[in-house]
């Protein structure tokens, strides 16, 4: 197994897997789409809120904003020794106060934990006018994209087959599939064709189809993936890749543990 | 978690695991299958939002719930690996 890193960022990463089945890949993919736990707005209590907006849409867009989620400190509230009823381990109240005229957006969010806030401070809640005022008191929880997108922590996750593109003996570099290409990787090189950049490819087979003699052949690598992962803001790119690996290992964990017990 | 055995035999078993996805037992279903003691690995989840995933194994010999724990064994083992390697190669 080998991973090549193409781009790292705060809330971007693609990387080249090699050497996997797809049945793993696909694990780390769904993991990040919807087993790691994150946290969410889950119920609001309203004191005030003369906006323009009703109180469920408040809610929503309360609910759909990412906050950065700290699992050394919190539980999933139904792990909680609390037993679901609440706990300063399992949830986290934040309080939102405004008055007009204004933008209220997701930075006017006041948390009771120093240590965990809005992951983005610029998502717009509603605009009041003169007189205007919107009062409130949230609670987040953690979950898991499965229960609700809210809790989703991966936005962007996907993977491709690394393609391989051959040319064949016969191919007399005519230049009909250089032209072809969309993403611009073939180049002419004497008396042959190249290919710059096989990342690059998205697999769109106009140069198979432009190539008279059918010199160009374009496979895709059934152990090689092009992964792509994009993060809300709950962790940073390079935490929820690990953290979607950390999963599926705590879920085989257990069903050993399990296994175990009734043998 | 939760498992049910509906049905075992000395070298098949029929178990449901309540509570899980195909993101785990699409990953355990390809472990088993690497296993060439095992001959038959595979799971349904009947309706996708109301039903349990229920994983049947059928082996040549050995004991099926043997074989699931060694297919779950090699699966740690294979994103524990993920984790190192990518962690280190992230941090350069």
């Amino acid at each position: 197994m080998d991973v090549e890193i193409i781009e790292l960022s705060d809330d971007n990463a693609r990387f080249v897997l090699t050497g996997v089945n797809p049945a793993i890949a696909n694990g780390l993919r769904k993991s990040m789409l919807s087993e790691v736990p994150t946290m969410a707005i889950d119920y609001i209590n309203i004191y005030d809120n003369t906006s323009v907006l009703f109180d469920e849409q408040i809610g929503l867009r309360m609910g759909l904003i990412p906050i950065i989620t700290d699992l050394d400190s919190y539980v999933l509230s139904e792990d909680c020794d609390c037993n679901d009823e609440g706990c300063t381990k399992c949830q986290l109240t934040l309080t939102l106060s405004a008055e007009g005229p204004v933008m209220v957006y997701s930075g006017d969010i006041q948390s009771s934990d120093p240590n965990v806030s809005v992951a983005d401070e610029k998502v717009p809640i509603v605009e009041l006018k003169e007189r205007q005022k919107l009062v409130l008191e949230a609670v987040a929880k953690l979950g898991t994209g499965r229960k609700h997108v809210k809790y989703q922590a991966g936005v962007a996750c996907g993977y491709k087959n690394v393609p391989v593109i051959t040319f064949q003996d016969t191919c007399d570099a005519c230049g009909k599939c250089v032209d072809e290409c969309p993403k611009e990787i073939l180049r002419i090189d004497g008396d042959k064709v190249t290919v710059t950049d096989p990342l690059k490819c998205i697999l769109c087979r106009l140069c198979v189809d432009a190539c008279d003699i059918k010199a160009i052949s374009l496979e895709e690598d059934d152990s090689s993936f092009i992964f792509t992962a994009e993060s809300d803001g709950s962790y940073p790119a390079k935490e929820l890749i690990v953290q979607s690996a950390d999963t599926i290992i705590e879920k085989a964990k257990l069903l050993n543990e399990i296994l175990e017990s009734i043998e | 978690m939760d498992l049910k055995v509906i049905e075992k035999t000395d070298t098949e078993i029929l178990v449901e695991i309540g509570g899980e996805s195909h993101t785990l037992l699409n990953t355990l279903k390809s472990s088993l299958l690497d296993d060439p003691r095992v001959e038959v690995a595979t799971y349904d989840i009947k309706h996708p939002t109301i039903s349990e995933p229920i994983l049947f194994v059928k082996t040549a010999g050995v004991d099926p719930v043997v074989a699931i724990k060694e297919a779950s064994a090699r699966l740690i083992e294979v994103y524990e690996e993920f984790k190192s390697v990518f962690s280190e190669k992230a941090s350069i």
